[in-house]
């Protein structure tokens, strides 16, 4: 072909619509012209060491995509193409084999365990690589650890898997949790998240996906790894692959898991005793501490009220197999996790199909299904299990005539809230996914793909009339609807070739496109007329929560990539992606993102030979690549007039937002530089990676704040710098390996420490409660990380209300009593003092006796915002997690320990309980027990009576508790039946397991679990009251035909 | 077959070029799809009405808490309620956080009236068609509210950076220093009143907007806050000439406050209607069905109107509700609305409507009585205040009982605080008159002893300016002692 000449556009774009105008007819033809190739059929055996057939080992024709996979007898069938060729034996964990075919009909073959992985493949982005070329820094979890967990979604399958990956469950049913890989690089909770890649389609949530179903995944976590996603790779990328059939006659898997869980830490909470001496110190008790009043006499322990025994059952179905040209896998999982809270639940439907058809050694043909369905009803902790500390327990839950109690002075019944409150969700996620792969050349491959994710959720909540605080009671509710359909077309050539014997080149070159579209509606109603269809037919429509909702990105990007390996010696690879964004300013809308990175096994050297026997294999690896962030408001970039929210006089107004739209947007981006190492010793048995990087956001998208006479709030803006750097170390070893007994044991050490180092005009701000409330605050600021919770420092409570007395500087002054207990003056250091008496005041009142004493940072007489510090930072110092696997004959028993060390968490519920602001909320029984009462008291606690008057409440630091914990995380003890025995109910293998989660902790954490998500990164680490977590143990059975 | 999936390869290879070249451009363009462009904006008279209503909506946030905030909770109309209310507003304790101390809500109504006087003109002159009378209406709609925003700031904060062009571009420089308050009044509120004059339609009357009496009213009140008597009384005397506003008769009192469109005393009153504006939040600090009030009746106003032999005052439980011992509810600005024990049944907080009272005859003519005290005609004065006074119900007073100017000023400022309890006129009446530190730091030492109060310092007066406000301009000097 005239390449040269074709390439005009318009010349193309003729020949184009002629090829595709035969395409269709073509691809019909292909299965008819591959009838007339010959082939030669070879069948045979993988077995270990010690004669046990392998299942799911792979088995491919060297140099093409020819490939199969052997059945749970370990067996398989492969068409190849001549004598010449060669057959690449490989199985995770196993040490790959070559076998060349000759003449040969069956080939038996034995796979060595524990050997080297180096072989193994490792899906890296639009491609694949074997490990022992990998350049960048990647992480591999297998099926096999995901399974081990029976994990209800992915992200607890990933805790504590891969060394950079900071993985935070949530306790509520159906939470999704959160994923961040090496720190955070930008301001944005959306910017922060890793990017999904789900069998080639790329997601900003792995939500749907079925666990059961992962093959493999894949963690890319430095740049020169990650940078082939460009624009969304900033921070990680994690690949998901799903599984695919294997050959032989179709396996059927039956799984089934029934866990029972127990609330693993019950707080203490006041009794009714406790609350008697409250109402007492509180003065004014009202009748609520009538103790004949039968409104008010019950002593309830809300907590065991509120909460049951969870139950979750988890079900998975699963049929693949394979037949010459095709395979497929087919999967089915139903979860029911009723959990901790009354009429809190999570209940899941997933269904996947994976189609492969190969026609031709040439041609494949894939096609996904998946769909899923969840229906919750999402508990308001707030008004339930923190209600449960708040509500006085000498109220009553029920009436005498067994209905439930509403609202009691103030105070909702918890019970009622739990039964009653609506808060259901639904979601329904589809993707289809098509792909063709066509083997051009031997070493030429062309893969084009098209996925269509689709996403609708329903949301109804409903407060009815018992749990209403008005008089007389209302009923009101709201539902929300949404949808988003996204689009991505891809395609792009892979090229592999080696050159003599030492050379290998690999290249890669593609573009791609996207779009999606977001829709919402929601409509909300009060006084409904009927609670018993909530339906918004039955209510009165309010307005101004009836809206409507629409936004569309795009992107399109162009990629490629080259790697030479010399021997596998010397490896060099590089790639750049163009990616365009609908988001930024239209001068800006495209970035560039390359990277580089080199690797040598240094182990290959000659030097090195005479160590072989202790080392086995070693590699140093260094990158540096680019990546970004677009995560940003879809029209950020755009100054926009707004309507539905300045209705006067029956007219809609329209006018600006809060945020000026700020056409000189453009990418965020991320450059990020690894040295890392690989290092394998005494024939694998101990593997070591250490990796050390630094990584820096430059032009970070914040928004900034705009002077608040300009009449907008603030501006998104490209100005700033955050920088990343961090240590991970991950070992890998097995102490302990018999015929029957076999331990393994892995480490994963992940050290992070982030730095703001630039700021617009280097301006600090303050995210969060801005007021002197008691909630968290966090000051962001220049040399300062995310997570500084910033206010006021608590140093005592002072015992006198002379104590309140200083000198001209500031120093705090002794009173002195005489015998009887009068006041006779101060003390300096010992010494009487007589200069001038200086007080401090709060809200305009001096503080006495009881009252908090701070920090006086400005060294005035008023405590007021300037006095505000940096108490305390809530990113851990470090995390970890120990895995132990031991095989004992038919016995394995795995268990994970994980552990956060060094955060500190925000107690807004504790806070909230105990700063006496609602007469009616009652405190901790250790505040009623320890409040200041007397002069000369000496205590933590300030005075009951001096309430939240003097600001003793302000975010201070005696609600900021140490968050570090060790966790034993799961642990599983499973017991293989012996085959003799699974013959004879016809099946293939039996295994039966106990299964535990959260069963240990070590903590100083006073309330329920140190771990939670926080959603926005400017705001890490404060408790409200989340849900409580559970002790999960139980029982379960996998059986497979 | 190798040549046709070639031509396959080749194909989409040319698609993606086709496509980088020629498609990209609009495959990456997205407009918003539930807000418009500024191009898209600005077009016709409805665009104009639309503007109009997203002004007004602004003075609506203005006023939504800080209503009570400014006007009455630092003064002795109020006091705290217990753990519901922040302690600071009673003790002169107030900071840099506090809320009402945030002047962000009035600048973002100044930028939409920024804008709406950028815009009208252009409007003006490529729509011919458009009756010019209504467009210059709508101009003086504008000047009236960018005028109360100004005077609001003034009274609230002294100082204040002066914005009259819009925020419309990135290249315009944001920051500003405050100008001085005697110039904002001078160069800017009484212009921009005196424009709106100029421009107004004499014959619109519409309560809920700003129209030829609410300016003229606006006039009388900045008059006084300058304490330019004569120029309030002539203005006074425009605002008569209309013919337009009485005081409403004694037996409709409640409308001034419920159906201020249907009296004949209101001149400005907001308009609200929670299903689009959400609840009026002024309903939680004086009255609300599901919380208690952040705001209780102060002892003065409460054992005044309890007082057995006040019942004759008609305002009294038409104000507040002596049934509720915690002295806690207000309202006043509710419709009568009894449950079958005969209480007052107040809506939930998110459901609550409030026609905030900016201007009404009675403010003015207490104001006319207020200026002619202090140009020495007592007559005068006693006549309006008597007018005022007799309304409620109560006998006149007779020129003998307020001898002097001094008696007469008690007398006057003593029934604007009845008369206009909880209509955001009590604190400014103490600034105007001087009399803030010696009315207020008696109660405040009265009720907390070790409270910091105003001492001698006049500069508390004024309030702080936010510390989010002061943090997103460098160019703001915070008031003194404030910090």
């Amino acid at each position: 072909m005239e390449r040269t000449s074709v390439f005009s556009a318009r010349a193309l774009y003729a020949k184009a619509r002629a090829v595709c105008l035969s395409l269709l007819f073509q691809v019909l033809l292909l299965t008819a012209v591959h009838a007339q190739t010959s082939t030669i059929k070879i069948t045979g055996s993988v077995k270990d060491a010690k004669g046990n057939a392998l299942h799911g080992s792979s088995v491919t024709v060297k140099g093409t995509a020819i490939g199969t996979t052997t059945d749970e007898n370990g067996l398989f069938s492969i068409a190849v193409p001549s004598q010449q060729s060669i057959l690449v034996f490989t199985l995770v964990s196993y040490a790959s084999k070559e076998e060349l075919v000759g003449t040969r009909k069956v080939i038996n073959t034995v796979l060595t365990e524990g050997g080297n992985n180096l072989d193994d493949v490792v899906v890296i982005g639009y491609g694949t690589q074997r490990k022992r070329d990998v350049t960048g820094s990647i992480s591999s979890v297998s099926a096999k650890q995901i399974e081990e967990r029976h994990p209800a979604n992915l992200t607890d399958a990933l805790q504590g898997l891969a060394t950079g990956v900071l993985v935070t469950t949530d306790a509520e049913p159906g939470s999704d949790g959160s994923i961040r890989i090496r720190g955070y690089s930008t301001f944005s909770s959306a910017g922060n998240s890793p990017l999904y890649v789900i069998d080639g389609i790329l997601s900003d949530n792995m939500n749907g996906i079925n666990p059961n179903d992962v093959q493999s995944i894949e963690i890319l976590k430095d740049a020169a790894s990650a940078a082939i996603y460009g624009s969304r790779s900033a921070n990680g990328v994690i690949i998901i692959t799903t599984k695919r059939g294997v050959e032989g006659r179709p396996g059927i898997n039956l799984q089934y898991l029934h866990t029972f869980g127990e609330l693993a830490h019950k707080l203490p909470q006041a009794n009714s005793v406790d609350t008697r001496l409250y109402r007492n110190e509180q003065g004014s008790s009202g009748t609520s501490n009538d103790s004949l009043n039968p409104s008010f006499n019950a002593d309830n322990d809300y907590q065991a009220l509120l909460t049951r025994t969870a139950q979750k059952d988890q079900v998975d179905f699963g049929l693949s197999g394979a037949v010459k040209n095709m395979n497929y896998y087919t999967s089915i999982r139903l979860l029911n996790d009723q959990g901790l809270i009354l009429n809190s639940y999570a209940k899941t439907l997933q269904l996947r199909t994976n189609l492969e058809f190969s026609p031709t050694t040439r041609f494949r043909y894939t096609s996904r299904f998946q769909f899923g369905y969840k229906v919750g009803n999402a508990i308001d902790e707030g008004n339930t299990i923190f209600q449960a500390f708040q509500r006085p327990p000498n109220y009553l839950v029920y009436y005498p005539d067994g209905s439930l109690t509403g609202y009691i002075s103030g105070r909702r019944n918890p019970v009622t809230v739990a039964l009653y409150q609506v808060n259901k969700d639904q979601v329904y996620t589809g993707t289809l996914f098509n792909q063709v792969d066509y083997q051009l050349l031997p070493s030429l491959k062309f893969i084009t793909n098209i996925g269509i994710n689709y996403t609708e959720t329903r949301g109804v909540n409903f407060l009815p009339k018992i749990l209403s605080s008005n008089s007389p009671t209302t009923n009101s509710g709201s539902e929300v609807y949404s949808r988003s359909i996204n689009w991505q077309y891809q395609a792009y050539f892979n090229y592999n070739k080696t050159f003599g014997k030492n050379s290998t080149v690999t290249g890669l070159a593609g573009f791609s496109a996207e779009h999606t579209q977001n829709n919402n509606a929601s409509v909300a109603g009060v006084n409904y007329v009927s609670e018993q269809a909530i339906s918004l037919n039955s209510a009165t429509i309010v307005p101004s929560g009836t809206t409507t909702g629409a936004s569309a990105n795009s992107l399109a990007s162009f990629f490629g990539r080259g790697t030479y390996s010399y021997k596998g010696k010397y490896i060099a690879a590089a790639t750049i992606r163009r990616d365009g964004s609908s988001r930024f300013g239209s001068d800006n809308r495209w970035g560039n993102f390359l990277s580089g990175s080199v690797a040598w096994r240094f182990t290959e050297e000659k030097f090195m030979q005479s160590l072989r026997n202790i080392f086995t294999d070693g590699k140093i690896r260094l990158s540096i690549g680019q990546t970004g962030n677009e995560r940003i408001g879809d029209y950020d970039a755009q100054s926009r007039y707004d309507f539905g929210t300045y209705f006067y006089n029956t007219v809609s107004g329209i006018a600006e937002g809060t945020s000026f739209g700020n056409p000189h947007l453009k990418w965020e981006s991320t450059t990020q530089s690894d040295v890392g190492t690989d290092l394998y010793f005494f024939n694998n048995r101990l593997t070591v990676v250490v990796d050390y990087y630094i990584k820096t956001t430059s032009n970070l998208l914040y928004s900034r704040p705009l002077p608040r006479e300009t009449g907008f709030n603030d501006i998104r803006v490209n100005v700033g710098t955050v920088q990343n750097n961090g240590f991970e170390l991950a070992l890998t070893g097995r102490p302990l390996q018999t015929k029957d007994f076999d331990w393994s044991i892995t480490t994963n050490l992940s050290i992070e420490r982030g730095v703001v180092k630039k700021l617009n005009d280097g301006q600090p701000f303050i995210a969060g409660n801005t007021s002197d409330a008691g909630n968290a605050s966090w000051l962001i600021r220049e040399g300062g990380k995310l997570g500084d919770f910033y206010g006021w420092k608590q140093l005592r409570v002072y015992p006198y209300d002379q104590s309140n007395a200083y000198d001209d500087n500031w120093n705090p002054l002794t009173p002195v009593f005489d015998a009887t207990g009068a006041f006779t003056g101060y003390t300096e250091g010992g010494k009487p003092y007589g200069g001038a008496v200086h007080s401090l005041y709060g809200k305009g009142q001096k503080l006495k006796g009881g009252d908090v004493e701070f920090a006086n940072i400005t060294k005035d007489s008023v405590i007021d915002d300037q006095d505000r510090m940096v108490l305390g930072n809530a990113q851990p110092d470090f995390y970890f997690s120990v895995m132990n696997t031991l095989h004992y004959k038919q016995f394995t028993l795995s268990f994970t320990f994980n552990s956060q060390w060094g955060n500190k968490i925000y107690n807004n519920a504790a806070q909230t309980l105990d700063n006496y602001n609602t007469s009616n909320i009652i405190p901790q029984p250790y505040v009623i027990h320890n409040a200041w009462r007397n002069q000369g008291d000496i205590t933590g606690v300030p005075s009951v009576k001096a309430k939240t008057s003097t600001g003793n409440f302000r975010t201070n630091d005696h609600f900021l508790e140490d968050g570090s914990f060790i966790r034993l995380a799961y642990m599983q003890l499973n017991y293989t039946l012996k085959p003799a025995w699974v013959k004879r109910v016809f099946a293939q293998g039996i295994n039966i397991y106990l299964y535990g989660s959260n069963l240990l902790m070590w903590t100083n954490y006073s309330w329920y679990d140190p771990e939670f998500t926080s959603s926005d990164p400017l705001q890490l680490g404060q408790d409200s009251g989340k849900y409580p977590r559970r002790r999960e143990t139980g029982l379960g059975i996998n059986v497979n035909f | 077959m190798l040549t046709a999936m070639k031509n396959i390869c080749y194909c989409l290879a040319g698609l993606a070029l086709l496509f980088a070249g020629t498609e990209c451009k609009k495959f990456l363009d997205e407009k918003p799809q539930t807000e418009i462009t500024a191009n898209l904006f600005w077009q016709s008279e409805d665009d104009i009405k639309s503007g109009i209503a997203a002004m007004y909506s602004g003075v609506q946030t203005i006023n939504s808490t800080n209503y009570l905030l400014w006007g009455d909770a630092r003064s002795d109309n109020f006091y705290n309620n217990g753990t519901y209310g922040d302690i600071s507003y009673f003790t002169n304790g107030l900071s840099s956080t506090i809320n009402g101390s945030d002047w962000s809500p009035v600048y973002t109504t100044i930028d939409r009236v920024n804008d709406l006087l950028k815009h009208v003109p252009l409007i003006k002159a490529s729509h011919p068609a458009i009756d010019p009378k209504a467009i210059n209406h709508y101009m003086a709609e504008g000047y009236a509210v960018r005028a109360y925003c100004y005077f609001e700031l003034v009274k609230v904060w002294g100082d204040a950076p002066v914005w009259t062009i819009p925020f419309d571009s990135v290249g315009i420089n944001p920051f500003k220093a405050r100008t001085p308050a005697a110039t904002i009044l001078d160069s800017l509120v009484i212009p921009d009143l005196q424009t709106a004059l100029s421009l107004v339609d004499q014959a619109k009357a519409i309560v809920w907007e700003t129209n030829v009496g609410s300016i003229y009213a606006m006039l009388i009140d900045v008059s006084m806050w300058k304490h330019d008597y004569n120029g309030a009384i002539a203005w006074f005397d425009k605002l008569n000439a209309l013919k337009r506003y009485n005081l409403e008769p004694a037996l409709t009192w409640k409308n001034l406050f419920i159906g201020p469109d249907k009296t004949v005393e209101n001149i400005w009153s907001i308009y609200w209607d929670w299903t689009t504006d959400k609840g009026a939040a002024i309903s939680g600090q004086l009255g609300a069905g599901n919380t208690n009030s952040q705001f209780m009746i102060s002892d003065i106003i409460w054992n005044y109107f309890s007082n057995a032999a006040n019942v004759k005052d008609i305002r009294g439980a038409q104000s507040i509700d002596l049934k509720v011992k915690t002295h806690d509810k207000t309202l006043k600005f509710y419709p009568v609305n009894l449950d079958a024990k005969a209480n007052q049944v107040y809506p939930t907080n998110s459901q609550a409507n409030v026609y905030y009272p900016m201007y009404r005859f009675a403010d003015i003519l207490l104001l006319r009585a207020e200026a002619a005290n202090n140009t020495q005609d007592l007559p005068t004065a006693l006549t309006y205040l008597n007018q005022v006074h007799t309304r409620a119900g109560l006998t006149a007073y007779v020129a003998t009982a307020l001898p002097d100017s001094t008696s007469m000023s008690n007398a006057i400022l003593n029934e604007r605080q009845l008369e206009l309890f909880g209509e955001s006129k009590r604190f400014f009446d103490l600034v105007r008159n001087g009399l803030v530190i010696k009315t207020l730091d008696p109660i405040i030492k009265a009720r907390k002893p070790d409270a910091l109060g105003f001492g001698q310092d006049a500069r508390t007066i004024l309030w702080p300016l936010n510390r989010t406000v002061l943090n997103s301009n460098p160019l703001l000097v915070q008031n003194q002692p404030y910090n």
